[in-house]
């Protein structure tokens, strides 16, 4: 990387220089039933330059010729993307606990007779579909640059889904596990889910109306989504937020605490810096319902004349190509802060609601106003303070900046989340609008 | 090429394996309001191995060519493993030994036309929707990606194909200082450059709706009978039906797997629905999936009743059904999957204005803003509509999503017009992305549809 570097900044003023690879298995089970094992050994190269205050990029799999590479990124200098910004010169200046060694001896048969455990522990006590997805493996990220940051890091994963799965629907209970090393399931968690499971199964009907609702922290991306599109760098120099100019107001419930906290390292991918170099920090989103920050990589930083909160990611939603994406504003580990109450306690909250344990089209819709509309799968129905079944057939709908203001109480434990977020409680709110069939 | 990935697999000691290489190149020109962020056009390139052994399969992907023992070495210790635990056996579906190069003759190749050419249209459709009012923002990007692939199996296929995809899209954001209101926005295709061209009226369309969407009413969540729009009627047959007529995503649900049996009446005897990846000139384009399979097209209902599925070779087998060439991967990330080529509803004889009159009072729902499915259930959101009043299509409508249960749609559709029109820009992302799924139908009118909303 350091002769591609040399070689480079011949021609340019300033050059960065980002490297990963990637090595895992996928082992998936359907039905009780292992189904595949895949795979994946891949890596990948990004270039930026900046020359006469233009920023120039390109990215390759196989680094067969530095000449092309150079002249991709000379060639994309015809967009004429105008920056002062300044690659970062940090280093490594402190280590968090990312790899796990023992990650390397963990191989796919000792990962197939724990999820071969797990099945048989739910088929002894359920009559239904149960599906495993599990990932395990290594990540490692280096970048360089010519202002002399020289930064690499190394991460081990270990990835437990479990759905167990409603009779006429692909939607169902998940459970999520997430750590550094091989990991079993506790007993006690899957205990909690076969309960819920019973709890759920026989159907409801729900009258449409304003109720109180539960989203579970495997469902808060619906909210969090829009959240991180209003906060996000880039929106607000676009003015494609509603968050603009309210820095310090109160934008939702007291109750609600909201932060990125990259250093935290009990689950994987704990970052000390971000895809351009950037040192991350750890720093408050919304504190109290008040709004403290919006977050900024060194692109748009430079453009609203401020500092990079350090979250330059190259914000990856589905398989995308790691080399081929730019970095831009991105919230990797965004934490909500624990409430009082437990699980069963919030729900005893409950006169009348429904809880949230899956949606459906959380990506569509009006997201940068804050507007949300879903299909829950599966919808569980709650009367005072019980689990009484699933409803069919329901949405929610509502806005974020109106829905946060109505907190009636979070959690006081964290789980580890999908799509957005690292770790978070479940959440209820009061009187949002729900439509059942 | 195909002599070094012949020169690989000849390493192979399995029943079967299949290797794949591809170079993916795409071109980006990325605009951010009026700004422009990115120009790139970078050639990427990768490797898929598959390997059958002791009735299991297991594949890997990987960059280097000097990864190919360690690829093999994992796939192998995979399928050993999925034997041993009694995982779910696998066999192919006997399929013709294939040897071809095919190339798609595209009307203007974009690879003849300049970066500067395709700057200069990307910006010109940039600025049209800045000339309606109220428009605060666009995103609007020119993506060209070419995947160009190389196949051979253990079992002597030899296979090339070029894949062209072009598009223009984004999104067009409008603003009155108190709510902000998105469309969705683009113009693209399999068949080369010549459909970019021309195309303002698109740009201005969508400009002038959601520049109109700031003054419509939010709709009330409830229970409405609905019209859809050709694109919000081809995301329907795409997401409720089009996704369980894929034989993997129904091949371990038991209860799906009965409902989807072949013969079983699953709509209104009006309903035809096919899947066709050999019409020309369509987004869902392909010959050969990558398994090396022609394809060929599958009528999936006929008169409501369940007539055919989509297949890979090992669903087929699994069926016992025939192969229809339809298991396709994004690239060289993923092994294939099966996948919608071009799935639309076949046009009725049925005017759109019949509808309204058949509709009476309800709702126009137009384009489509995203959906998805699971198991029975779906939900799909459209970017905007229109109430129907006595047949007539009246004030505009904002904030619509629909939810609703397949089989119950199915039979709930009333209607079915003769305007068939397939999309430009597609999409899917089942596990992997497809830009090339393609969709569409006529105009259909749906009873009892559940519409959220948040008064």
């Amino acid at each position: 990387m350091k002769d591609l570097l040399s070689f480079v900044k011949k021609q340019v003023d300033q050059a960065e220089l980002y490297y990963y690879q990637s090595v895992y298995n996928g082992v998936e089970y359907q039905n009780g039933k292992l189904n595949e094992i895949e795979g994946t050994i891949q890596c990948g190269y990004s270039l930026r330059i900046i020359k006469d205050n233009t920023l120039g990029f390109a990215y390759t799999k196989n680094l067969n010729s530095p000449e092309l590479f150079l002249s991709g990124a000379l060639s994309s200098l015809k967009a004429g993307t105008k920056t002062n910004l300044r690659f970062s010169e940090s280093q490594n200046k402190f280590v968090l606990k990312t790899y796990e060694p023992e990650i390397g001896d963990l191989n796919s048969k000792k990962v197939v007779k724990e999820c071969n455990r797990v099945i048989k522990i739910l088929k002894e006590k359920l009559n239904t579909k149960i599906d495993i997805h599990l990932i395990y493996g290594t990540e490692e990220i280096n970048i360089i640059n010519t202002n002399g940051a020289e930064l690499s890091s190394r991460f081990s994963y270990y990835l437990f889904l479990c759905s167990v799965v409603f009779p006429h629907t692909a939607g169902g209970l998940d459970y999520i596990l997430k750590d550094k090393k091989f990991s079993p399931v506790p007993d006690s968690d899957l205990s909690d889910l076969i309960k819920m499971y019973y709890q759920a199964k026989p159907e409801q009907k729900l009258k449409s109306g304003r109720i109180k609702v539960l989203f579970l922290p495997i469902t808060l991306y619906t909210v969090l989504w829009r959240l991180i599109s209003g906060t996000a760098g880039h929106n607000i120099y676009y003015k494609k937020s509603p968050l603009i100019n309210k820095i310090g107001e109160k934008i939702f419930s007291e109750k609600l605490t909201i932060y990125e906290d990259p250093h935290y390292d009990a689950y994987p991918f704990a970052r000390t810096f971000d895809d351009e170099g950037t040192e991350t920090k750890r720093f408050m989103i919304v504190e109290n319902g008040v709004l403290k920050n919006f977050y900024y990589d060194l692109f748009y930083a430079d453009k609203m004349g401020t500092r990079s909160t350090g979250n330059g990611y190259k914000n990856i939603m589905r398989g995308s190509e790691i080399a081929a994406l730019k970095p831009v504003p991105s919230l990797e580990h965004i934490t909500i802060k624990p409430g009082e109450k437990n699980l069963k306690e919030i729900i005893n909250l409950m006169d009348r609601g429904i809880i949230v344990a899956g949606v459906l089209g959380a990506h569509s819709g009006n997201i940068p106003n804050g507007d949300f509309s879903v299909g829950i799968e599966p919808c569980l129905y709650v009367e005072k303070g019980q689990i009484l079944g699933r409803v069919k057939n329901t949405m929610i709908a509502g806005n974020i900046y109106d829905v946060m203001k109505n907190v009636v109480e979070v959690e006081d434990k964290l789980y580890p989340a999908i799509m957005s977020g690292k770790a978070l409680p479940a959440i209820l709110f009061d009187d949002i609008m729900v439509v059942s069939a | 090429m195909i002599e070094k990935l012949k020169s690989f697999l000849s390493k192979i000691d399995g029943q079967y394996a299949d290797l794949r290489y591809e170079i993916k190149t795409e071109t980006k020109i990325i605009f951010s309001g009026k700004d422009i962020t990115e120009v790139s056009a970078c050639p990427t390139d990768g490797f898929v191995l598959r390997v059958i052994k002791d009735k299991s399969l297991a594949s890997v992907t990987f960059t280097k060519e000097e990864d190919f023992q360690k690829a093999l070495k994992t796939a192998v210790n995979n399928a050993e493993i999925m034997s041993k635990s009694k995982g779910v056996p696998v066999e192919f579906a006997p399929a013709p030994v294939v040897k071809d190069c095919f190339i798609l003759e595209l009307k203007e190749n974009p690879s003849k036309i300049s970066i500067e050419e395709k700057i200069d249209l990307t910006r010109h459709y940039n600025e049209i929707p800045y000339q309606i009012p109220n428009i605060m923002h666009t995103d609007i990007v020119y993506s060209e990606v070419t995947r160009e692939k190389y196949f051979v199996s253990t079992e002597g296929s030899e296979l090339s194909e070029k894949l062209v995809t072009t598009r223009i899209a984004g999104s067009i954001i409008s603003s009155d200082g108190k709510i902000m209101q998105t469309v969705r926005v683009g113009v693209g295709g399999s068949n080369g450059f010549a459909i970019l061209r021309n195309r303002e009226q698109e740009f201005v369309k969508k400009a002038e709706i959601v520049s109109k969407l700031l003054k419509a009413e939010p709709i009330s969540g409830g229970v409405y009978n609905v019209i859809l729009n050709q694109s919000l009627a081809g995301v329907f047959t795409h997401e409720a039906f089009g996704h369980f007529s894929e034989a993997d995503l129904i091949e371990n649900n038991p209860s799906m797997r009965e409902k989807m049996r072949l013969g079983a009446q699953l709509g209104v005897e009006i309903l035809n629905i096919v899947d066709d990846p050999t019409q020309p000139d369509q987004l869902g384009f392909y010959k050969y999936d990558d398994e090396g399979i022609q394809a060929i097209p599958v009528q999936l209902l006929k008169d409501g009743v369940l007539v055919g599925r989509l297949h890979s070779r090992r669903t087929a087998k699994a069926f016992n059904e025939s192969i229809n060439g339809h298991c396709i991967a994004e690239d060289y990330h993923y092994p294939p999957i099966i996948r919608m080529g071009t799935i639309l509803i076949q046009p009725a004889n049925t005017s759109f204005e019949e509808l309204l009159q058949i509709l009476g009072n309800g709702l126009y729902l137009c384009d489509a803003m995203g959906g998805q499915t699971s198991g029975e259930n779906f939900t799909f959101a459209a970017q905007y509509g229109y109430r129907v009043k006595d047949g007539k299509v009246t004030e505009l409508i904002r904030d619509i999503n629909i939810s609703g249960n397949l089989y119950e749609t199915l039979n709930n559709i009333q209607a079915i017009a003769n305007d068939l029109k397939l999309g430009e820009i597609g999409g899917c992302g089942k596990g992997q992305t497809n830009i090339r799924s393609c969709y569409g139908a006529p105009h259909i009118i749906i009873k009892n549809a559940v519409i959220g909303g948040a008064q």
